[in-house]
Order: structure tokens, then sequence, then C-alpha cells
């Protein structure tokens, strides 16, 4: 269950808050649909739940996320991964790694899985968006699509309770997008749950809350 | 071929060119290259023709350095005339450098046979720092990525109407210098937030780590460190 209250941004050069008491609660298998024009505070909405607001970008915020009972806020960023996987807008920020294996192992060698579930988390995660043959590629000669497949494949690999995505349709083709389907239908009804930051109207027949942030 | 571990390779790599630059006696040199060959040859086969092709591509530079050698160390102006002595110092010079300069090319042709899980495992067996990890595979990444960034920004130039190649040098100069800067302050601007997503999936997290593959030391790298240890003390002694 995932329980956000009274969450208030105001980042240091805006006279007005940019997020006034947001709240809302999510169970297992639910998908919050984030809309709201651009500039409207869908992605600072997600900083703030990862907790990239405050830790890293600096801004004035108040208010409680907590997740089975455990207060996201209390946690520093580097033992987030354990609760939460991000996937953000662009998928540059997040291709680190020369091999896409290794982009996919990475989360899972720091949550000190054993070697047979890694290796079968990733191949469940490159199966659910076409990157079985890229394994031993580059990443950045992918193009922006794959590259967007990838990031959302290193989440689905780390498999957390709670999934934040940013414009998780953007640059996806027809086949992308409902592998991208599918794949959001598997880890809701596995009790997943999801936020999604999107324009896209293609999600809302998955979207159990949606949330309209003005501008 | 026998098959060692990626930091023993790394190590006999280092040695061989380390030895190249430290030993002065053309005879050992000798000895140091046509021990690399076998080496090179054991680890990746001994594959003649492509030598033979490296070889062929670095002979004129071999030759230069042994020519301008020559020169310089011949007995300059004598009395009946300018006199180049062909079997003197010289010479024995000349086939150092270019013995130095083989070692050296044939022990890094060593290293670029290793791809990025080899120095993932070696990293990995020196222990090293996490942050320092994170450094090397950031300038491996960073490279390819900041040449395609100057590349696309080019492209866009061109699209614009501007033709490089028709442009002075001085304004050339300025568009490269500007492309430049302004790649480093996307790439500085990014790796900001690449570190941040980096923690977000667990970089320096607390509790304990597992490796996906793992690749243990074997007899035959014991024997590869055993046999440089002594190449090593032998030059020692004999030089």
């Amino acid at each position: 269950m995932l329980n956000v209250a009274g969450l208030c941004l105001r980042y240091p050069q805006q006279d007005l808050p940019l997020l006034r008491d947001v709240s809302f609660s999510l169970g297992p298998g639910a998908l919050l649909w984030l809309r709201g024009p651009n500039g409207s505070g869908k992605t600072s909405l997600l900083n703030l739940i990862s907790g990239i607001i405050p830790q890293r970008v600096k801004a004035e915020c108040s208010g409680t996320v907590t997740l089975s009972g455990t207060d996201l806020c209390a946690l520093p960023l580097n033992e987030k991964f354990r609760h939460l996987a991000y996937q953000m807008s662009d998928p540059d920020h997040q291709i680190f790694f020369p091999r896409i294996s290794k982009e996919l192992s990475f989360a899972l060698e720091n949550a000190g899985l054993p070697a047979a579930e890694m290796q079968q988390r990733m191949a469940a995660a490159s199966a659910s968006f076409g990157l079985e043959q890229f394994g031993k590629v580059e990443p950045g000669l992918l193009s922006q699509g794959q590259k967007k497949m990838l990031a959302l494949a290193s989440c689905a690999a780390l498999d957390p309770p709670l999934y934040l995505l940013d414009e998780p349709t953007s640059a996806l083709s027809d086949s992308a997008l409902q592998r991208l389907l599918a794949w959001l239908r598997k880890i809701l009804d596995a009790g997943r749950i999801v936020i999604v930051a999107e324009h896209n109207a293609i999600l809302e027949s998955l979207a159990t809350l949606k949330l309209d942030l003005p501008k | 071929m026998i098959s060692l571990h990626p930091l023993s390779l790394i190590l006999a790599a280092l040695c061989f060119s380390s030895l190249a630059i430290l030993v002065a006696d053309p005879y050992w040199l000798a000895v140091i290259f046509l021990l690399c060959l076998l080496f090179r040859g054991f680890v990746s086969g001994f594959q003649l023709k492509l030598w033979a092709h490296q070889f062929i591509r670095v002979l004129p530079v071999l030759l230069a350095v042994v020519i301008i050698q020559i020169l310089l160390n011949s007995n300059n102006w004598q009395p009946e005339g300018y006199r180049i002595d062909l079997a003197g110092p010289g010479l024995i010079t000349g086939l150092a450098i270019s013995l130095r300069l083989l070692i050296v090319i044939f022990s890094a042709q060593l290293l670029l046979s290793l791809d990025y899980e080899d120095f993932d495992f070696a990293f990995r067996a020196l222990r090293l720092p996490e942050e320092l990890c994170f450094m090397v595979f950031y300038v491996i990444h960073v490279i390819p990525s900041a040449a395609g960034k100057v590349r696309h920004s080019l492209l866009l130039l061109r699209l614009r109407g501007i033709q490089l190649k028709k442009l002075p040098l001085p304004a050339k100069l300025k568009i490269f210098q500007r492309v430049s800067l302004n790649v480093i302050a996307g790439l500085l601007s990014g790796s900001g937030i690449q570190a941040t997503a980096l923690e977000l999936r667990g970089f320096r997290s607390s509790g304990p780590r597992s490796v996906l593959n793992h690749r243990a030391f074997r007899g035959s790298d014991l024997l590869l460190l055993l046999a440089l240890a002594g190449l090593i003390i032998l030059i020692a002694i004999g030089s």
C-alpha cells in the first residue's frame, strides 16, 4: 500500500508552490495516471516520491510518502532501489554501462541476488521488452525507442513493489507500445503499484486512479 | 590457446611494455620481443599473416628510426667527406628503439583482444573501489557518446546550410570551439543526473553484493606470473 499525504513543493526560484497538498493512496495492483500540461509538476512529483527532491535537487518540500509502512522519505537515495524503480523520461540519463547485460544486472548485483535468479530475471525482462538479441550490444548504438525499452527492462528486472514511470510511451513504436502494455498488465496483476506520468491516453484503460495536475 | 584471467593478460602486457622501456640492451630487447610474440601466440593463436601485416604497417616507421639513428651516430664530417657508419652504434641504437616500439605495439594488441567484460573481471579481481570502476566505465561510455554528440551538432550545422569545408580556418575553429563547449557542458550536466540514476539503482548501497559472472584464477595464471617474475630476475642479473 502506497500512501502519499500532503505533498507540497516549491522550487527556490519560484514564488508560488508547484505542488500543493497532493495526497493519494494506492493499493496493490493499482496504476495512477498523472496528467497535466507541460510544467505542471508531473516529473517533479515523481522526483519527490523517489527522493531525488530534496536529496539531490534542493527545493522546499513537505509531506510524507510511505510504502507498506516504510517511510520512503527517510531512506537514502541509494537504498530506495529495494522499494522502487524509476524510469526517467530521457533514457540517456539512465543508461550507463557499455553492455546491455550489465545495464540489466547492475541493480540486481547491488541487491545481492544469486546469479541464477539474476539470469532468470534478466531473461524475463529482456523477453518482455524484445531485447533478447541485444545482450552484448553497446547501448549507445540503440535507437531512442530501444533505449527506452532498455530503461524499462532495467526496472522490470529489479521488480520492486513500486514503479515510477515518466513518459514511458514516448519514442515507442506500435509493437513496442503493445509490449509495454502487456508488461504493465503483468506487473499490475502481480500486485505491483505503478505511477505513470504520461500524455498518451493509451494507458487510460489500465489506470485505476487519475490525477490531474493544474498548470 | 591458453585461457588466462584478464588481469593476468593486463599484467603481462604491462610487464612486457615496461621492460621494453627500462631495458637498454638490444639482445635482451630481442629476447623480450620473442617472448612477447610467443605469449601472444599462445593466448590468441599464432596468426602469422596478421602479425606480418601489422609488421609491414609499422615497417616504414622502424626503417625511419634506424636510418635517423645511423645518421645521428655517424662520425659526421671526415677529411675525405661525410661518412656514414652503417654497422656502427647507430644501427644498434636504431634496432633497439625499433624493438621497443614493436614490443609496445604487440603488447597493446594483447589488450585490444579484451572486451568490456574482461576489464570488468580484472577490476573486480583487483578489488578496486566502486567509485574508481564507475569513473573508468564512465570514460568508456562518455567518449563515444561525446563523439556522437559532436557529429550530431555538425550535422545540424550542415542542415542549416553552413558548409564547414568552405569556411576560413578562424571561423572553423570558432565553430568547433562552440560545439565542443556545448557538448562538454551537456555531458557535465548529464553526468550529475546519471549519478543520481545510478544511486537509485543501488550504487554505493549497503548490504551484501553478488556477481552475475565470475571468473577464477587458474594454475596457468600462476605459471604466467612466475614466468614473468623469472624473466625480470634474469634480465636484472644479466644486464
